[in-house]
């Protein structure tokens, strides 16, 4: 029985962000009589990630963003360690040791170790001025910075930069977007959605500069110069936040000789090429039936349930993880929830009014490939049914309002 | 304050949900009688209010209810 098989004496989790904390509590929930220890590199408890480019950029605190009310780690008999970055990885031994020199052997281990922001190698990036948004303490530095009347010069129109962007202009700050490709989170949704965002941010004061990159930056007596591409004069700004990608903590894996390939490679229950290591979140690259071949994900969604399912695995209710790919963004007062893989081939059907409260749907052979839900939480919930069942829609029924999505399923 | 009707029964829990900053009233209720959060998919057991399924760790309030006359009281 599988249960008997995979009981660990001793589960080891190796980060302590949204991935490792739910392997942790899954594991536990599930019934898993293992001594589990959670190692986080960070003082904090384990927290959400989504507030720091929202709630905790606007607050300047990291009021009500524990993952639990701290006091339930030791309820549930899980031994967490904040502070220890873990430093080596020996299979033979199976054992990792600490930065301070401590050792701890596993029967199981699991890698949540996330990722980091890509630095941009242009000189001047290493300015005292120029941040990146990560971890908690990086947004209570970036917070800070967003005075009344503050020059803030966001690099890069993705998700990290619009959010902080949306709250630097909530805080009265005068805000610049660079981005080098001709559209707003370009990778992640279609022109339309691009559109309403740029319109969005446009209509709150920000400035966007597309199609246009940092040549450099230079300290300036107050704050930094940054010389822009093309014809655009130089830009002062008082900081610079940098949200331009991030790249996955893989150096652990990678030592140990497990395979890597942008990412840690598991396969649908988070397994290693190691059968007693397993990782999951941000770090992994997983298979995935909605991408149609493998993927490394980078949303909280993914880092809890997958997270989720491995913790079951370990003890020993094995879940296969399949979920279709979920994310949101909260800027000013609209919530966009994007929901499977935007297709540029797909068909794009709208229901409800563009850039007010509308729901852009993606249909390949008249199924759901992505749903992009702008202010309609309700309505995404309901075509993630239709998708998860593969429901037939026609885009007639789609783009009437007067058609309840309720009724669309089989 | 959020009202459900399951099966000819009536109950109450508080309509913010204890993770974010989302209104259950807006949410799915699901097969067993629990409530799906609009926001971050998170789920709370109606009748007790436990939190059931991630995000969420901490219990929703929930309200005592009568039903009397055709009207239904709720005990603050």
């Amino acid at each position: 029985m599988a249960v008997a098989q995979l009981s660990a004496a001793r589960i080891v989790v190796v980060g302590a962000g949204q991935a490792g904390a739910w392997v942790a509590r899954s594991a536990r929930l599930t019934g898993s009589a293992a001594d589990i220890v959670l190692i986080g590199a960070e003082a904090h408890h384990p927290y959400e990630r989504p507030p720091l480019s929202k709630k905790v950029l606007l607050d300047g605190a990291a009021t009500g963003i524990d993952i639990c009310p701290p006091e339930e780690w030791r309820r549930l008999g899980i031994e967490y360690r904040p502070g220890a970055a873990v430093v080596s990885l020996d299979r033979g031994s199976r054992e990792i040791s600490t930065d301070d020199g401590r050792r701890i052997s596993y029967d199981k281990l699991v890698l949540t170790t996330g990722g980091r922001p890509i630095l941009a190698r242009t000189p001047g990036f290493d300015l005292p001025a120029v941040h990146t948004l990560r971890c908690l303490d990086d947004a209570l530095r970036i917070s800070a910075c967003l005075r009344p009347g503050a020059r803030i010069l966001v690099v890069g129109g993705g998700w990290i930069g619009l959010e902080v962007a949306a709250a630097a202009r909530q805080r009265q700050a005068h805000v610049t977007v660079v981005e080098s490709r001709s559209r707003l989170c370009s990778r992640s949704v279609p022109p339309l959605v691009a559109d309403c965002l740029r319109y969005l941010h446009a209509s709150h004061g920000v400035r966007i500069l597309l199609n246009t990159s940092i040549q450099r930056l230079s300290a300036a007596e107050r704050g930094v110069v940054a010389e822009l591409s093309g014809s655009n004069p130089p830009e002062t700004a008082d900081a610079v936040i940098v949200g331009i990608g991030l790249e996955p903590n893989v150096e652990l894996a990678i030592q140990a000789g497990l395979k890597v390939d942008n990412g840690v490679v598991v396969d649908e229950y988070g397994c290693t090429s190691d059968p007693d290591i397993y990782a999951a979140g941000d770090v992994t690259n997983q298979p995935s039936p909605w991408a149609g071949g493998r993927v490394r994900l980078e949303s909280w969604a993914n880092a809890q349930n997958q997270g989720i399912a491995v913790g079951k695995t370990l003890a020993g209710a094995s879940q296969p993880y399949a979920d279709i790919p979920w994310f949101w963004s909260d800027q000013y007062d609209v919530q966009l929830q994007v929901l499977g893989f935007p297709d540029p081939n797909a068909q794009l059907v709208v229901r409800g009014e563009t850039g007010q409260n509308f729901c852009a749907f993606q249909l390949v052979d008249q199924r759901l490939r992505a749903v992009i839900a702008w202010n309609r939480a309700r309505d995404l919930k309901l075509a993630k049914r239709l998708m998860t069942d593969r429901t037939p829609v026609s885009a007639h029924a789609l783009a009437n309002e007067a058609i309840g999505l309720e009724s669309l399923a089989s | 304050m959020c009202l459900y009707r399951i099966d000819g029964a009536y109950f109450a829990t508080s309509n913010r949900c204890t993770h974010g900053q989302a209104a259950l009233s807006d949410g799915l209720v699901l097969e067993g009688g629990l409530i799906e959060c609009p926001l971050h998919e998170g789920t709370f057991e109606i009748r007790t209010g436990r939190a059931v399924g991630a995000p969420c760790t901490v219990a929703l309030r929930t309200y005592d209810i009568k039903v009397e006359d055709g009207s239904i009281y709720l005990r603050r």
